[in-house]
């Protein structure tokens, strides 16, 4: 009978996993869908913020004088990651983790983490952390983007760093995302076809400068937008398919429970009938 | 009637979009309205409550500082918030104008020009909430 007991209880420990995945399925389909659409929405400002920026800089490329742009020669590198602050989405963190990582080989690079997930990686793989931010995946806000930006705009212009790596998860769709790294500073700007003759206010160089500042911080918060959205979309396809696991497993449990049962009531049976025939 | 086909894009959504008569806005030194066959133009704005004129009458908005950029017909106004005047809090504008008034009045602001701005930002809210219908 120890058997059917077992496994009574093995169904019982899948049925609360699985009551725990579909909560988490649920809860990250909500925060997906607004994490989506903030995505949708940050890359039409970016693309217009990065165009004009585009239009100041083809202006007067030769004229502009910024420590933005590349100026100087690279001796270090600051790589940013940006992972979740918590686990159980599937390979979201460890692909962005393992992209960031290998950028860093043979670079003389320092690190600088957003998420408690990049922030636990490399404290564990003995890296050169220049700061750590955490608890800022959950509720993205501009205001974090800044302070995030302003660090990061400080370690380059005292110089302790001469060009910064950005590395997010940029969000496809519902399935997919792909591992992104990009450059952020010095700055990477087209130079336009120059036939478009702005009449500018003020000079290109004072917009320049108050724009630049502007750009990166914007820069910083599509990507946190950009990997929220993949998060979110990661947790609810890791969730749904555990979900599903928990079902089929559910099923063959029951199945075994079942027929350990009869096997149990056969065997009780034929001790019954064993018995009066022995009486007879 | 000529027209300019604007758009005012937000870190949020793309908050206007659509075909006007004239834009007034406030730069740098003043007030300038952008009207139809404009040269190419790239300015900075500042928070203010702006007129959109269009074939249906005047709408108004509250905009922070930004930048514009007139190229041909299209005009984008590049600003990280704008708000139509119903969705103005009122009561937080008011809160910010004064504390800004006090710590200007104090005299011991470590960043004058960012507490300049915030008061700005509040007169414009609550200017353009008075253009509420």
């Amino acid at each position: 009978m120890s058997g059917l007991h077992d496994i009574k209880l093995r169904i019982k420990s899948v049925k609360n996993t699985k009551q725990i995945t579909k909560a988490m399925n649920l809860v990250a389909t909500i925060k997906y869908k607004k994490a989506r659409e903030w995505a949708e929405h940050i890359r039409i400002f970016q693309d217009r913020y990065k165009s004009l920026m585009e239009d100041v800089y083809s202006n007067s490329y030769d004229k502009i004088q910024s420590d933005f742009l590349p100026v100087r020669e690279i001796k270090k590198t600051l790589t940013v990651v940006i992972t979740a602050d918590r686990g159980l989405c599937g390979a979201y963190n460890s692909s962005i983790l393992r992209m960031a990582a290998q950028g860093m080989v043979g670079k003389n690079a320092s690190v600088l983490t957003i998420g408690s997930k990049a922030k636990e990686y490399f404290k564990q793989e003995l890296y050169e952390v220049a700061d750590s931010f955490i608890n800022v995946s959950d509720d993205i806000t501009y205001h974090d983007a800044r302070l995030i930006a302003e660090r990061i705009i400080e370690l380059y212009k005292t110089r302790q760093v001469d060009a910064v790596m950005l590395y997010y998860n940029q969000f496809v769709s519902t399935i997919k995302y792909i591992p992104t790294e990009a450059q952020l500073l010095p700055l990477v700007l087209n130079r336009k076809d120059s036939s478009n003759r702005f009449v500018y206010e003020p000079s290109p160089q004072e917009m320049f400068d108050e724009y630049a500042v502007e750009f990166i911080i914007d820069t910083i918060f599509a990507a946190m937008l950009e990997a929220s959205a993949s998060e979110q979309s990661s947790r609810m396809t890791a969730m749904s398919s555990a979900t599903d696991n928990a079902d089929s497993m559910m099923e063959e449990l029951s199945m075994f429970y079942n027929r350990a049962r009869q096997a149990a009531i056969t065997n009780e049976l034929s001790e019954i009938v064993g018995g009066t025939e022995a009486l007879k | 009637m000529p027209t300019l086909n604007l758009e005012i894009v937000t870190l949020d959504y793309v908050f206007f979009k659509g075909e006007v008569e004239a834009v007034k806005l406030k730069g740098l030194d003043g007030y300038f309205e952008i009207l139809p066959r404009h040269a190419d133009y790239i300015a900075t704005v500042m928070p203010e409550a702006i007129t959109i004129k269009t074939s249906q009458g005047n709408k108004y908005a509250f905009i922070s500082k930004g930048v514009i950029k007139v190229q041909g017909d299209n005009a984008t106004i590049i600003v990280n918030t704008a708000e139509w005047p119903h969705e103005i809090d009122i009561e937080r504008a008011e809160e910010a104008e004064q504390r800004a008034r006090e710590q200007l009045r104090e005299g011991r602001v470590s960043n004058e020009a960012k507490v300049e701005m915030a008061l700005q930002r509040a007169l414009a809210r609550k200017k353009t909430f008075g253009f509420r219908k």
